[in-house]
């Protein structure tokens, strides 16, 4: 340590720091335009800024505050990303002060470019924290990664909320605990036809089972298990005990697949083998998600080829939700759309009724047939009816149950 | 002194006084002095005066704008009853029905009034005097079979203080808004109540509790995968703590809350070992 940091240190009892994190905003673009010789100069020219107006700038408003001088510590933190630590436990009018300082100041400076007789501004985000411990910088780094997230210039993160965070650590162990022993297990919910109110298949959902016996929905563990890349285990121990349960029982499923399922190469082998080794193929709706992200089309393309030849069907799962790639979708090879329960919910409104009328006409010209989805009680049945749509699934008709309740009703 | 004794002290003088029609400021500082002194409190303690007193005052305001607008209620219908009598007795049916809408208009306002009463004014939940009131039967007992969920805000206090009444409310609102989606959502059955400060009651009926141990805890999950984002750039995670009680016809209410608090605590003890 620094002989002046342990000298402030000891000023300050508590040991609070309060730190910036000041990122410049498109800095890839601007390596990108003027070379990275250039994108080093803007850096260093910031730096500078940082280290002789801003500092000076800080120092005066917070003379107001302190009769001592105040220790600033400024770094070029990593490559975009500049470290303005100030030993002091900030009030938040301050906090807010010297932000503005930095947005001005940072904004209103010229920054020039070698070779080119350019000069331009640039715009940065900023994210904040305070704390006395040394995570500090984590806790700065989460401000900065949620104002970047919603498109602010500035947020702020108390380290008070940092312990939730940690809940984490839970949560992998519970997946691990899933995956080892095989606890993922499909809920399936009833597709009914609403010709002639039988079942016309099931929707199989994924669960997890956790140390107190609690059955967890996607919601809490999907964006999780991803981030921990241990979502392809997950999946791949669901398309078994799907597969299984249709085999053994003989009972139409459909199976969600997002667009990484369907390019994970051992999901996908697993499937098609045990399809066409068991040939349950006719038993299979495979639901592809529209809100993921899908980057290549052909690819999605090529994989509906390859399972209709073992005659499984194809939906659309939640349609209406992106509004972006239709062109694309309904390009594709498919039998089903199952229209997005946002728009089902709101089926009351003129707008959405009229909306997914429309959905609905063109769905018969192209012969492709439609579910609804969150149908939770009888007037929304009522409407779903009267829209000409072929089949509803939803709380009015059941929730989820585990497949040895699907197989009572079946038999009761 | 603990700020659980307060709570004990009012919910005691709260609980006896609340099957009284009229509530008077004395009345009510009586019963408290009885219950501070049960429990050997002295009332001299000077931010505990001050915490009384703001709960007494929001108390009394209440009742107060009731009594007003229900004496302004009585003015009018004292002159439509004179009025009525008049056109009777001149067979004047244009102002009989002129009468008549007066009387429709008085109608709805009581009705207006009476869910005032019952609700809390900041996250539109049923409020403590509608489980007194409307929900239990007359000696405090449970009217069904049901489930009881107990839920705390975890660190209220803290953002209370730190960031203000106005952000301490929203995380109120926010977590009012965030059980009532998913209860509608999961087309649970029941009543949800601010029972007062950060303390949530949902009475649950008809239901399995399996199925709502696994709803509560997911629900919790979900709420940390969220946070509530203020204009200025703060980020709030706003984490509640809860306790289940199963509970049958004419159980003693406050048997099933105080057990429900000790789940409620557990669970928190739980969190903070999690860090």
């Amino acid at each position: 340590m620094l002989l002046l940091d342990k000298i402030f240190k000891s000023k300050n009892k508590d040991g609070y720091r309060t730190l910036f994190l000041v990122d410049i905003l498109y800095m890839k673009d601007l390596n990108a335009i003027y070379g990275y010789d250039n994108g080093n100069y803007i850096v260093s020219q910031l730096l500078k800024l940082l280290n002789t107006t801003i500092k000076q700038n800080i120092i005066n408003l917070l003379k107001y505050i302190n009769k001592h001088n105040c220790y600033i510590k400024i770094r070029n933190e990593y490559i975009d990303v500049f470290s303005i630590e100030i030993f002091e436990d900030l009030d938040e009018i301050y906090i807010k002060k010297i932000v503005d300082i930095f947005l001005s100041d940072i904004k209103t400076s010229i920054f020039y470019v070698k070779r080119l007789q350019v000069e331009l501004h640039i715009d940065i985000t900023i994210g904040c924290s305070k704390s006395n411990d040394n995570k500090l910088i984590i806790y700065a780094e989460k401000a900065l990664h949620n104002a970047k997230l919603n498109y602010l210039n500035y947020s702020f993160f108390d380290e008070k909320f940092f312990k939730y965070e940690m809940l984490d650590t839970s949560l992998i162990d519970t997946i691990k605990n899933n995956i080892d022993k095989k606890l993922v297990e499909p809920y399936f919910q009833i597709i009914l036809d609403n010709n002639t109110d039988k079942v016309y298949k099931y929707e199989s959902l994924m669960r997890l089972i956790d140390k107190n016996g609690v059955i967890m929905t996607p919601d809490t563990f999907l964006l999780k298990s991803k981030k921990y890349r241990l979502y392809p285990k997950l999946m791949s121990i669901m398309v078994e005990k799907v597969l299984d349960y249709v085999y053994k029982h003989k009972i139409s499923v459909s199976l969600n697949f997002e667009y990484h399922d369907i390019i994970d190469p051992i999901i996908q082998a697993k499937f098609i083998e045990t399809i066409k080794e068991k040939k349950i193929g006719k038993y299979i709706t495979i639901e592809i998600l529209e809100s993921e992200k899908i980057q290549d089309f052909n690819i999605v393309r090529e994989f509906i080829k390859g399972i209709r030849e073992f005659d499984v069907l194809v939906a659309i799962d939640d349609f209406g939700t992106g509004f972006s790639n239709y062109e694309h979708i309904l390009e594709l090879d498919i039998d089903y759309i199952k229209l997005d329960g946002s728009l089902i919910q709101k089926l009351n409104e003129t707008t959405y009724y009229n909306l997914v009328k429309s959905i609905v006409v063109f769905c018969k010209k192209e012969n492709i047939k439609i579910i609804a989805e969150f149908v939770s009680d009888l007037a929304i049945l009522r409407y779903v009816k009267s829209l000409g749509i072929d089949y509803s699934q939803g709380y009015y008709i059941n929730k989820p149950k585990i497949i040895e309740g699907i197989l009572e009703d079946i038999d009761g | 002194m603990g700020n659980n004794n307060i709570k004990t002290i009012t919910d005691k003088t709260v609980n006896k006084l609340l099957g009284q029609e009229i509530i008077l400021p004395s009345t009510y500082f009586q019963t408290f002095n009885q219950y501070a002194n049960e429990l050997n409190i002295s009332l001299k303690d000077k931010s505990f005066t001050k915490e009384i007193n703001k709960t007494i005052q929001d108390d009394i305001i209440k009742v107060n704008k009731f009594m007003d607008e229900t004496l302004k209620g009585m003015e009018k219908l004292s002159q439509a009853t004179s009025d009525a009598q008049k056109a009777i007795i001149d067979k004047d049916e244009e102002e009989l029905s002129v009468i008549l809408s007066q009387v429709d208009e008085m109608k709805n306002e009581i009705t207006l009034l009476i869910g005032q009463l019952y609700q809390d004014s900041l996250t539109k939940l049923n409020n403590k005097k509608w489980i007194y009131d409307r929900y239990l039967n007359g000696s405090e007992n449970m009217q069904n079979n049901g489930i009881l969920v107990n839920i705390n805000i975890n660190d209220f206090k803290y953002i209370n203080d730190t960031y203000g009444e106005i952000v301490g409310d929203s995380a109120l609102i926010y977590i009012s808004r965030f059980l009532v989606k998913k209860l509608k959502e999961e087309q649970i059955e029941c009543e949800l109540v601010r029972f007062g400060g950060d303390d949530f009651i949902i009475f649950i009926t008809d239901d399995i509790l399996s199925d709502i141990k696994s709803l509560f805890s997911n629900i919790r999950s979900q709420l940390l995968n969220s946070s509530l984002k203020s204009k200025s750039g703060h980020i709030f995670k706003i984490i509640f703590s809860y306790g289940i009680i199963p509970y049958k016809t004419n159980e003693k209410f406050h048997s099933i809350l105080s057990q429900s608090n000790v789940k409620m605590q557990e669970d928190r003890y739980k969190l903070k070992l999690n860090k």
